[in-house]
């Protein structure tokens, strides 16, 4: 059933499933980014423990050493001597810096370094770069303790610069603790600051403290306080315990005493201090080095915790992403099944009841509406296919009904037709049998003359009558019980023809035709001898023959016309062989499918051809079963029979004189 | 419904008179009347192409026959028979004869003469 211009014929599972598709994609996609943004907080996490162990702890321990190099060279610069100590020290900075380096790079390498960390690292390293400058001026006598010191001081902001991009993570109490801890660790930084210019201050001389150095002294101590004292608010419990003890202790009681002593220009000696503030540094380096590892140790659960949480979530959400593409693929299939189930119940009613029921009408059959139309049930459990179910049966009853109506209607047309022909056949027989008796009474020629056209018109007029009572389907009245010589039915077919005369009905062998085919054989080789005559100039003659064959009794009705179309003689042939449903509005053929309707009723093969001597030839086959055997006839037909009797006109002869 | 049937007699000859004759009813021959006598002339063959009629009439008119009584044995009309006895006369395969004139009415030149010798008074 192709229809043109719709080439693409999809199946409704098909598009079910197109249907589907994109919420099932679109599921996936979110289950996906779910997962990875779960995943990677995770990773971040396990990131954020590799740094701090690989790049912040060898970062502090640079800072660390730089801090010790700032010392030793403040106390060089600061006329302290120990200018051994100050190379020594340069040779451990070096490696702390080699170290870290190397560190970074593998970092690097390994991808876990992000731009804005990068870009820290990469100014740090700059900025290291100035060391050996740096050196070179300290050695040179070029610097004095304040510009030396804030070179330093640039390399060691860098350090914490880093430091603090270093503590980026989303897990926020971890970031908040990381920031206070880096932020102590600054304070431990001003607190080396500090050492650094006392040892520039304090000098062995005792001599006044420069200016300079003392005011920013006072600044970085002040500085230093402010941020120890703000750390420690906002320390969680346990980090700040590693601190509290510090603060607390004499010690730092004492340096902040020192330090008054150095605000208030009675400085102490720098043994005294160095042995406080040195002490301190050391405390504070390791309250520093227990707070930074045990926040490395809790971020390690909290990165397990959220793996767990992201596998979860991935698990529970790959189970509904599956339940739902499960469900969803159940209700498309059930939906496509019922449709296919519709369609099925529908294409039946299309291609099998409806056909059958027509054609049991068209035998003639009762169709009971309510049996041969059964209510469409597919066991669906959707509305709509409820509904075309319903819509359904309905059409496919009123279809039925409808044609049964039309069945009904036609039968009774049929009838009134049947009626009209019966009556008009009573009253014709009757004025046959009337204008035999005339004929018989008539003497004069000419009244006999008109005798035969009235009986020749009443003839033909009772073939009609016949013919449409064939038509309705039903017996004409006329019988016979006992067989026909084939001969005389051919001529009483010739009869009823209107150019009877230029009929030559040509001798027969005795074969007859059993009685109840008489009337049948009649009419139908009647239509043959009327198209024949109707088809043929009018001088020509039509030749009726007829003869014995293997098959059968075979009479050939032969004209002398302009023949048949090849093409039309097939069509007619076929139609003969398979006389079609009658068609009121082709009446043009009526004598066709009268011939065809007759020929398979008493199963008789009636063949056009063309003959040859131009026109057509029909050829009817009366099967065996309808022909009798002659029986040796009591009236003597054949010639030989005659001859064998005796002449004895003689004797009688010389009595009358023959003018 | 009821409907009637004619069975054999009743439904009437199969062949309609008019058919025997192909509609002809003027006799080739005048003197076939109702009270002509026909007899087959002997030692013919009869030829091909007659109807089963005309052999009939043949085969009963070896003896001397009335045309009524051969229209009785056909049972067809009269005016049937005496066209088929014409068409065998014309082709010469019977006589037809005449029932002694003597003996009943007179002859019609006898008559004619009888009114010529009327008028010559």
């Amino acid at each position: 059933m192709g229809v043109p211009g719709r080439t693409r014929r999809r199946t409704i599972r098909f598009k079910i499933f197109g249907l589907l598709l994109v919420p099932v994609v679109s599921m996936m996609a979110l289950w996906a980014v779910i997962v990875g943004v779960a995943t990677r907080d995770s990773l971040e996490l396990r990131t954020y423990t590799t740094l701090w162990t690989t790049l912040r702890v060898p970062a502090d321990r640079l800072a660390v050493e730089l801090q010790h190099e700032r010392l030793t060279a403040a106390r060089y610069l600061g006329g302290q001597g120990g200018r051994e100590e100050m190379l020594a020290q340069r040779g451990h900075t070096d490696r702390a810096l080699r170290n870290f380096r190397r560190l970074a790079r593998d970092q690097e390498a390994a991808g876990t370094i992000t731009s804005v960390m990068r870009e820290d690292l990469e100014d740090l390293l700059d900025r290291t770069a100035r060391l050996e400058a740096i050196r070179g001026d300290i050695d040179a006598g070029l610097t004095s303790v304040i510009p030396a010191m804030e070179a330093y001081d640039a390399i060691s902001d860098a350090v914490f610069l880093l430091q603090r991009s270093l503590s980026r993570i989303e897990e926020i109490p971890i970031y908040q603790q990381t920031r206070i801890v880096i932020n102590l660790a600054y304070a431990k930084e001003l607190l080396a600051r500090e050492q650094a210019l006392a040892a520039a201050m304090l000098r062995p001389d005792r001599g006044p403290m420069p200016e300079a150095e003392l005011k920013l002294f006072t600044q970085i101590a002040g500085n230093r306080r402010f941020m120890i004292d703000q750390a420690l608010a906002e320390l969680d419990p346990e980090l700040r315990a590693y601190h509290v003890n510090l603060i607390a202790s004499p010690e730092y009681q004492r340096l902040r005493l020192l330090e008054e002593r150095i605000f208030t220009n009675r400085p102490p000696s720098y043994t005294e201090w160095q042995t406080v503030a040195g002490r301190l540094a050391t405390a504070f380096q390791q309250a520093q080095d227990q707070a930074g590892a045990r926040l490395a140790q809790r971020a390690e659960p909290v990165a397990d915790d959220v793996l767990t949480r992201a596998l979860m979530l991935a698990g529970a959400g790959l189970g509904i992403v599956l339940i739902s593409v499960l469900v969803t693929l159940r209700l498309g299939a059930r939906l496509s099944v019922e449709l296919a189930a519709l369609r099925r119940a529908a294409q039946e009613v299309a291609q099998v009841r409806l056909p059958n029921v027509v054609d049991k009408l068209r035998q003639g059959e009762q169709v009971d509406t309510a049996a041969e139309a059964p209510p469409i049930h597919t066991a669906s459990t959707t509305a709509e296919i409820q509904d075309v179910e319903e819509a359904f049966s309905a059409v496919q009853h009123t279809a039925i009904d409808a044609a049964v109506g039309q069945a009904r209607l036609r039968a009774g047309v049929n009838q009134v037709f049947l009626n009209l022909a019966r009556r008009s056949q009573v009253l014709l027989h009757r004025q046959r049998i009337q204008l035999d008796e005339m004929q018989r009474r008539a003497t004069d020629p000419s009244t006999l003359d008109d005798l035969f056209r009235l009986d020749h018109l009443t003839t033909r007029m009772r073939r009609h009558a016949e013919g449409l009572i064939i038509l309705a389907g039903e017996l004409p009245g006329r019988g016979w019980s006992k067989p026909v010589p084939i001969f005389d039915v051919c001529r009483g077919a010739a009869a009823e023809v209107e150019d009877y005369a230029r009929v030559t009905v040509h001798n027969m062998s005795d074969h007859a035709l059993v009685g109840e085919a008489v009337g049948d054989v009649i009419h139908l080789v009647a239509e043959l001898i009327e198209n024949a005559t109707v088809y043929s100039p009018a001088h020509t003659q039509v030749h009726v023959r007829g003869e014995m064959a293997a098959n059968g009794f075979v009479i050939e009705v032969e004209d002398r016309g302009l023949g048949i179309p090849r093409e039309a003689l097939e069509e007619f042939n076929d139609r003969l062989a398979n006389p079609p449903e009658f068609d009121l509005a082709d009446s043009d053929r009526l004598g066709l499918f009268v011939v065809g309707r007759l020929a398979a009723r008493h199963n008789i093969r009636v063949t056009l051809r063309p003959s040859p001597y131009g026109g057509t030839t029909a050829i009817v086959l009366i099967p065996l079963d309808l022909i009798s055997t002659p029986q040796p006839p009591d009236t003597p037909r054949g010639l030989a029979q005659l001859t064998l009797i005796p002449v004895d006109n003689d004797t009688d002869a010389g009595e009358e004189g023959d003018r | 419904m009821t409907h009637e049937r004619w069975l054999d007699e009743d439904a009437g000859p199969v062949v309609p008179a008019y058919l025997l004759t192909r509609g002809r009813t003027e006799s080739s021959s005048k003197e076939i009347d109702l009270v002509a006598v026909i007899v087959t002339e002997g030692g013919i063959t009869p030829p091909a192409g007659l109807g089963p009629e005309h052999l009939i009439i043949l085969h009963r008119c070896t003896r001397p026959t009335p045309l009524v009584d051969v229209a009785a044995e056909l049972n067809l009309p009269i005016g049937v028979v005496r066209v088929l006895v014409g068409d065998l006369h014309e082709q010469g395969l019977v006589r037809v004869r005449r029932p002694s004139p003597a003996a009943r009415t007179p002859s019609e030149g006898l008559l004619r003469e009888v009114i010529n010798g009327l008028r010559a008074l």
